[in-house]
């Protein structure tokens, strides 16, 4: 094995802690040489929580020299500056999503990289699942029949929650569930099916980020929804009914891919895929990272790119633009005094 | 005004908050413990903070500065004693004029006595059970009252309404074929729903006569389990005349966590169905007794293990042959007491804002919504949830 690889974490909160930096240390030839944070206690806390010993850095400033790559675990809002502080240091980045908080945000981070030709990936990291990937062959080869309709869903009653708590600010986190947990379907949906042709979109935001949402997203032949909750559980994954029957994909759980034919309501398979089971399947935050090292190293593409990423925000910003509000004053029409919802 | 309340991103701690603010006009300073499903209380443009009951620290400075406090946190074990022991002093060191917390009918016990339609009745929640640390906070407060803090412990049954657990579960336990009507449905299901909660809490701020004892708030209405089904049942896609049911006996005992299995061989021996089988062939008696001996080994090893998806299934001869049970539903049913609210009428001057039938009303709304159901989408949706 060749020198590792020197990894620099941009922030050291919750997403760094939970899936980042154990990630890297799990890979093998990655070692993580920096970790940064305007807090150098909670970054120092984390080093040692996790038995590391890097070079604990205030900013991006001090990074080059002793990284190969970095990865931005920050909220949202600082997505762009920090990548292009790094781009223009010569660091290639992992950003994690959203790309930006804006399109122009976005665009600004896609121009340095065509300038600077160092790569940046976006951190979609589901698409690392290798049922994504399968259902993307299926659908685009027609082997399971054209697809008709589909349905993407996720709900959880809390769960997530930074220590910064920055994804209870819109202007930090860019929008609400949709953004948080939504851009992961978002993405799916674009890699599955393309850039779609028109879309219609509900919200319970009123002003702040959005806790429930729900888009309806059209093709010419073809038209879905994108469902997510913060304050409900649903189950998460995604339903497309084709001309030959439904394929259900599970988010987390067994058995990830479900089909069932059309005309015979018994019939039911399920993949035996060892590598596509839950049990089986390698943790996507691995394989990302191994799949950004990869591409640092050879100078390909990454499997997100920065044009994905882009093409995230723009179908959000396409989604906020024409947000209607969800309704959700449920006593009025029983004639119950008071809002309680 | 100014109210603090604590736990306010849960379901019930969400709608005081609305209620206060858009309804009563109060000031209100929410906190939650932690931000994970905090979204929905920012719509109000209101202060939202963290507090860590459990800290002193915390809960001293949440305090500092507010009137009134209403106390919907949740929390396990110890944190809930723990708690509410650090809320207590620092409404007693920041001279708050009013507390109001919300307890739970669970004080009385799984199931509660007879004579539990009433407040009065001795608490007698087991040791280590969530009911018991409910009538632990319940008994600390009730010692703050007499020691000058204003106190009001409002204590509710099952919340119904948008977003209601136990509607959802029901639902659920529905859909999957997991839901048994314990004789035929016929005992009370005490509900409260969320609008008549808030309304409760929104009075007992504002009223010159509490005491820190235990006030019950319900929809004060006559509703059994068989209305509930039945009210549900369009809604979980089911007839309600084919969910099955089972004797009480049967379901006290497949619900039992302290049975051996010899107790509950011998208990499910008892029922009468099963009686019946032993009557019929040699064949059938036997197939009755294996399926008996598995239902109890099942049955203890889920008591055992504490295995939150343990579905037991009735044996072969019951009336409910062959279904999975939800025990903690069946247990729900063997409440047979119907609380009264009387004692809130009397003094508080509560009357509720929100019957059953509004309740469901507002409940079907928000659920078609949040999940889907009824829109063009639904039958995609529910290929997930199956």
């Amino acid at each position: 094995m060749g020198e590792a690889f020197r990894i620099g974490i941009v922030g050291t909160g919750m997403i760094c802690q939970d899936a980042h930096l154990p990630a890297c240390l799990a890979t093998p030839g990655v070692r993580v040489t920096v970790l940064v944070d305007p807090e150098a206690d909670r970054a120092a806390a984390c080093a040692q929580r996790f038995g590391i010993n890097p070079l604990i850095a205030r900013d991006v400033a001090e990074l080059p020299g002793h990284v190969d790559g970095a990865i931005i675990a920050t909220p949202n809002h600082t997505h762009a500056d920090l990548a292009i502080a790094c781009l223009d240091a010569g660091i290639p980045v992992l950003i994690e999503k959203p790309l930006a908080t804006t399109l122009a945000d976005g665009a600004r981070i896609k121009d340095w990289a065509a300038k600077s030709k160092i790569p940046v990936a976006v951190g979609y990291c589901t698409r690392f699942w290798p049922s994504v990937v399968v259902v993307r062959e299926l659908l685009q080869s027609g082997k399971f029949g054209t697809p008709k309709r589909f349905a993407f869903q996720y709900g959880a009653a809390g769960g997530w929650t930074p220590y910064s708590a920055y994804h209870l600010r819109q202007e930090s986190s860019g929008g609400g569930a949709m953004v948080v947990n939504g851009t992961h379907y978002l993405d799916r949906a674009l890699y599955w099916f393309g850039y779609p042709q028109s879309v219609v979109y509900q919200d319970d935001s009123h002003g702040g980020p959005e806790a429930n949402a729900a888009a309806t997203i059209s093709y010419p032949e073809l038209t879905g929804t994108i469902r997510v909750s913060k304050t409900e559980e649903l189950t998460a994954g995604c339903v497309v009914e084709t001309d030959a029957g439904i394929l259900i994909h599970r988010d987390w759980r067994d058995p990830v891919l479900e089909f069932r034919l059309s005309g015979m309501s018994r019939s039911r398979f399920v993949t035996g895929d060892p590598g596509m089971s839950m049990a089986g399947r390698p943790n996507m935050y691995r394989l990302q990272i191994d799949d950004f090292v990869k591409c640092c190293r050879s100078g390909r593409q990454p499997q997100v790119g920065v044009d994905e990423g882009l093409a995230v925000i723009r179908l959000l910003e396409e989604l906020y633009g024409c947000r209607q509000t969800m309704p959700d004053d449920w006593y009025r029409a029983s004639g119950v005094e008071g809002r309680t919802t | 005004m100014r109210v603090a309340v604590f736990g306010a991103s849960g379901l019930i701690g969400r709608a005081v908050v609305q209620r206060l603010v858009s309804h009563a006009g109060l000031e209100v300073q929410a906190f939650v413990h932690n931000t994970g499903n905090a979204w929905p209380l920012l719509r109000f443009g209101l202060s939202l903070r963290t507090a860590d009951l459990c800290s002193r620290r915390d809960a001293d400075e949440a305090v500092r500065g507010c009137t009134h406090v209403v106390n919907c946190a949740l929390g396990v074990d110890d944190e809930l004693v723990e708690g509410m022991r650090n809320l207590l002093e620092a409404c007693r060191r920041h001279h708050v004029e009013r507390l109001v917390h919300l307890s739970s009918v669970t004080v009385y016990g799984e199931p509660p006595a007879s004579e539990s339609t009433d407040e009065r009745a001795p608490a007698r929640a087991r040791r280590g059970t969530y009911g018991w640390y409910k009538m632990e906070q319940d008994r600390m407060v009730l010692r703050a009252q007499q020691q000058g803090l204003s106190s009001a412990v409002l204590c509710l049954p099952h919340v119904v309404g948008p977003g209601s657990r136990l509607l959802l579960a029901v639902l659920r336990a529905l859909r999957e074929q997991r839901f048994t009507l314990v004789d035929d449905g016929i005992y009370p299901v005490n509900v409260v729903d969320l609008a008549n909660v808030c309304h409760a809490v929104e009075l007992a701020l504002r009223c010159s006569r509490v005491d820190g004892r235990r006030v019950f708030i319900t929809n004060d209405d006559s509703l059994t389990w068989r209305d509930l089904i039945s009210a549900l049942a369009p809604l979980a896609e089911v007839v309600p005349d084919g969910v099955p049911v089972i004797a009480s006996d049967a379901a006290r005992a497949l619900t039992g966590d302290q049975l051996t299995l010899a107790q509950a061989a011998l208990t499910i021996l008892t029922f009468e169905q099963v009686k019946a089988v032993l009557r019929r062939t040699v064949l059938q008696r036997n197939l009755a007794l294996a399926a008996a001996i598995r239902t109890c080994r099942r049955l203890v090893r889920g008591a055992c293990v504490g295995r939150a998806d343990f579905t037991p299934r009735m044996a072969s001869g019951s009336r409910a042959e062959g279904a999975r049970l939800d025990p903690a539903l069946c247990l729900y049913q063997l409440r047979r007491v119907r609380h009264s609210c009387d004692r809130a009428k009397r003094e508080l001057g509560y009357l509720p804002v929100c019957s059953f039938a509004q309740s469901l009303s507002a409940f079907r709304r928000w659920y078609e919504t949040a999940h889907g159901v009824g829109t063009e989408w639904w039958p995609l949706l529910r290929e997930l949830s199956t």
